[in-house]
Order: C-alpha cells, then structure tokens, then sequence
C-alpha cells in the first residue's frame, strides 16, 4: 500500500470511524480525537498492510484499541460507567446512545460495528478477531438488552 | 419515542460529521513528520511533496533531461513513479535517468521500457504496456552479442501506475555497455492469479558510462557488540539508487544476524532513515545469516564518510536453529518459541471453501514468528496454505500471525523458527564512519 492509497482510505473512513467512537466514548471532542489518534497510528503502520482489501478492518481494528485504552484511562480517573449484563431494565431507563454506551465492551462493539458502521458478520468477526459465531451470539444478547428489534440486514447481511 | 426510532434517529446523527474531522489523514501524515522533527533530526528528501518539488526544480534547471524525455505528461509520470523513493528521486534529480523508448509486441501486448536507471548495483527499468489487463515485466539479461548473463536477480513489484518498474539486482555482474533486455510478460486476473504470455520482447540498452556511476567505497572496519553477539561494520558502498550496508559475524557468535533496524544522520543533525527498495537484505546459502544489508541512496550527501550509524535493534537465530511442535488439538507445544510470543491457539476455520486449521501465533513482536514450511511426524515436508498477519498495536494487543493449514492429517506439526531473539539497547548503538 502506498502512502497515497492510505491517505486516501483513512480519509474516506473517517466518518465510520467517527461513529464507533462517538458511541463507544460519548463525546464528539474525544471521538475526534480518537480518529485523529488511530488514523495517525495507522500512518505509522501503512507499510505493515499486507492485505489491502481487510483495510478497513485493520483501521477500525486500531480505533477500537485506541477507544478501549481511552475508557480504560477514564476508569482509572472516574467511578465504573459500565453495566452488567443482567441489570436489563436500567438498560430500558436510558437513552438509547448512553445505553449502547454503557454495554459491556465486547457486547458494545458487536452492536457497534454491525447496526451502525455496517459491517458485516465477518468483517465484524476480523476486527475484533473473534469467531464469526461469537459475533452473532454477542449479537443477539446486546439487542436483547437494548429492547431493540433489528433484523440483520439493517445492519450488513 | 420507542426504541426503533431512537435506533434511526440515532443512525442519521451519526451521519453528521463535524467539520474538524476533515483532513485526519493529513493531519496524521504531519503529526508523523513534526514526531520525527521532535527528535531533533530533519528530513531530506523523505516527503512526497519534497520529492514533487525537487523533481520539478530538476525539470525546470535541467534542459538536457527535459529534452532527453521529450513529454511533460511522461515526466509527471516518472516523477510519480520514484515519488516515493528518496533514492530514485535523488538519482532522477541528478540527471541518472537513460531514456530507452523502445516498443516491442509480447503475444499481440505492446510494451514500451521508457527508462532505465543504472549503476554498479541495480537497474532500474520503467516501462509501460498499452491495452487493458494488469501485465508485470520480468526479463533475462544477455550482452551485446546475444550472450546470457548470469549472477542477478529480478524483482516486479505490484503497481497501479501506467508506467510500472521493475529492478535487476546486480550480485555477481559486470555490466556491459550494450546490454540485451529479454523481456517477458505475465498477465494477473483480479484474484491474484497469473499467467505468463507466449513470447518475449528484446530490447537492446546502450547503457551511457557517464550515467551508469561506479560505486563509492566508505570503509568503516568497526566491531560492535549487541549482547554478547559481535558484528564487524565492514564498510559502505553508495550508488546513486542505494546503499549496501555490509556486515560479518565474529565466528564465535552463538546466533546468526535475521534484521537490522538502522539509519544515519549527519553533523548537522540530517536523518537517513528508509530502507528504500523492494530487496531489505541478501544471506548466503552457505548459512541463514543476513549480513548485508540495503538501504536508501547515500551517494548524493556530502562526505558519507562523516556520517554515523546507529543500530536499535538487531534480530538473531540460534546457531542450533530451534524449532517447536505443536498440538494441534490443544495448541500445547514443545521445543523453544521466539521472544515476545505469548499464546498459540489453533482452531478450524474455512479457508476459500476447504476445512483448514487455523494456527494463530499472537506476538509483540512485529514479525512472524514462524517459518511456512512446516514438518510432519513422519519427517515430511509441510508448506502451510496460506497465512495472515494483523499486525500489534501496542505491548496489550499483540499481532496475531495466522497459519492456515489444509489438507494435514496429523495431530502434531513442527515448525522452524524464524527468529529466536531481539536485541534492542536501551539506546541506539552509534558507530561514527570515520
């Protein structure tokens, strides 16, 4: 890949790559800077791209390692924002972005990337490198807690 | 509002992207050259918009190179092809470029070499070829009376510029002055799958000794110690499209040289620091040590003799070239591991249609960890399907090196490592040429 190639993807994905992190942190200031940070982490690395067409998987891939260590950040400074999988109806009491942000991390980014980046089972599955059958699983158990009623394809079939 | 809509309402927010967002990829490209800047090093021609602007002051000051290559749009076009090469630019800014412009027809496929670019190490030759299709050039070299040459090697790289290159690496050569490409085709389908065209095109170079640069020799003959291996900086030699970097071992290091992360940097603080080309090292087939080494063009910078080395991280294999079997129904193993893995899992996976073994090989290290040919039980020989690679991001995410297996109908498989050690000081070592 060469330097152009790249300039050219990350600028094209940055409005996706702006939605995992406006939901996954809460604020536009940070989501931006997120997306700053990753799109520079993966300028550093553009040469590593050995299969251009997982690309925009591979970047997503690094903004949410980026998300996840700016959470974990926050957590050092502030209370736990969290809830557990169990607590269903305090799920129901919030709006629907702070609840999608309050998801357990590994349920969170499922719902994420499937019904609001499009991203398919797969493409979901390379990114955050775990089993097609894990995404789908996670998949169910997050609109479940959501009370959302989507069908797969309003995410990407 | 039920959650359906808040579902939509919430989609369509997303949609609307602040203004601050536009340009994150430039931003990032600057933020990288300001980090670099930070350290107290300058650049000099690493840029594109640098290599744009030195290569239009050459057009613009050099009328012999103009007139040579006749048509502006083909002058963009070369200065699009070396754009990201600081040693190409360099030696098209200093007037190396040999203008060929000779056409032949390959299997009814015309192919134009446009230009070489020559010395003592490698050839450089650009070429074009008209009608749909993705077509790479390879070639044989023989002399002016039809004699085949012998002790190079050539490599075409992938490109989706009209006009492509590839690269003669001159090991064992003496070039002559006229010198025969015989060139053939090989047209790649969308899947990556090719298919050689009948025929080949020859083409006769009459290379010009005034821009065909001997190399220049910087001896160095100094040893350095990366813990507790000893390697002989034995000298430099600079030609205008790269630098060799060559090496030698002291006999009785225990672990052969795999990589050198290196760069230079002059008195006034200029950083060198590509390893430009598509060849990084060249070993022997006596060992599998890699003592000489390639690099960005060093030919065109003022006394090369006043520059200084800094080494931050050598790579090493055991003399005793270890290897590791591995369950592959528990992922359990026995034999070494590379430093910096930290887990091998292996599960089945589809691979393009076909059951296949997927074993992941998660690593801090940001190199595979493993060779591809693998060894069964019975001591035959195993090359592995294919492999992926996502690469680490940081020491809490590290790369995952996947081989795929198909076809393998045993329980254990034992590979050889790629590499056992890392060496990095806690700061760069720092060998001063002169």
């Amino acid at each position: 890949m060469t330097e152009l190639d790249y300039l050219e993807r990350a600028e094209a994905l940055r409005g996706k790559l702006y939605g995992i992190a406006l939901l996954t942190l809460g604020s536009e200031a940070a989501a931006i800077d997120a997306v700053d940070e990753a799109v520079y982490k993966g300028y550093r690395n553009y040469r590593k791209v050995r299969q251009p067409q997982y690309f925009d998987t591979w970047l997503i891939r690094i903004l949410i390692n980026v998300c996840r260590d700016e959470l974990r950040r926050r957590k050092r400074e502030l209370a736990v924002e969290t809830l557990p999988e169990t607590a269903g109806d305090a799920y129901d009491a919030l709006p629907l972005k702070e609840a999608i942000r309050r998801l357990p991390e590994p349920l969170r980014n499922v719902i994420i990337l499937r019904y609001f980046t499009g991203l398919t089972l797969e493409e979901t599955a390379a990114a955050l490198s775990i089993p097609r059958g894990t995404v789908a699983t996670r998949q169910r158990k997050a609109l479940s807690l959501l009370k959302l009623d989507l069908m797969a394809e309003e995410g990407a079939s | 509002m039920n959650r359906q809509q808040e579902f939509w309402e919430l989609k369509q927010q997303l949609q609307q992207l602040p203004p601050e967002l536009d340009g994150t990829a430039q931003r990032a490209r600057q933020r990288a050259k300001h980090r670099r800047m930070g350290r107290g090093f300058g650049i000099s021609l690493g840029s594109l918009a640098g290599v744009c602007a030195a290569f239009i002051l050459a057009v613009n000051t050099m009328p012999t190179f103009a007139l040579a290559c006749g048509r502006v749009p083909i002058l963009r076009e070369l200065a699009a092809a070396v754009a990201l090469s600081p040693s190409l630019s360099a030696a098209v800014e200093h007037d190396f470029v040999q203008y060929v412009g000779q056409t032949q027809t390959i299997d009814d496929v015309a192919v134009t070499v446009e230009y070489v670019i020559a010395d003592e190490q490698q050839i450089v030759v650009f070429y074009r070829t008209v009608g749909s299709g993705d077509y790479r050039a390879s070639c044989n070299l023989l002399d002016g009376n039809g004699t085949a040459l012998h002790g190079y090697s050539v490599t075409s790289g992938d490109s989706d510029e009209d006009l492509k290159q590839f690269e003669i690496h001159c090991k064992d050569i003496t070039l002559p002055e006229t010198l025969v490409l015989e060139l053939s085709l090989r047209r790649f389908t969308e899947t990556g799958d090719s298919v050689a065209l009948d025929g080949v095109g020859r083409f006769s170079i009459h290379l010009d000794p005034e821009k065909t640069a001997k190399a220049v020799v910087v001896p160095v003959e100094q040893w350095v110690d990366l813990d507790g291996q000893r390697l002989l900086v034995d000298r430099l030699e600079l030609t205008p499209t790269r630098t060799l970097l060559y090496l030698d071992e002291d006999p009785s290091n225990t672990a052969w040289l795999q990589s050198l992360d290196f760069w230079f940097t002059a008195p006034d603080s200029t950083l060198y620091d590509q390893q430009d080309g598509t060849v990084a090292a060249t070993g022997d087939a006596d060992h599998p040590g890699f003592y000489t080494f390639y690099f960005q063009s060093l030919y065109f910078v003022d006394h090369p003799e006043q520059l200084t080395l800094h080494i931050a991280e050598a790579v090493w294999l055991d003399k005793s070239e270890p290897t590791v079997t591995i369950d592959l129904t528990s992922g359990a193993w026995t034999g070494s591991l590379p430093e910096g893995v930290v887990e091998i899992e292996v599960q089945p996976v589809d691979y393009d249609g076909s059951s296949a073994l997927e074993l992941t090989v998660s690593t801090t290290a940001d190199r595979m960890p493993l060779g591809y040919l693998f060894t069964a039980p019975d001591g035959s020989a195993y090359d592995c399907r294919g492999y992926s690679y996502l690469m680490a991001d940081g020491p809490e995410h590290p790369a995952r090196c996947c081989y795929y297996l198909t076809g393998y109908n045993w329980d254990t498989i034992t590979a050889a490592l790629s590499y056992t050690d890392i060496t990095t000081p806690p700061e760069p070592l720092t060998v001063p040429l002169s």
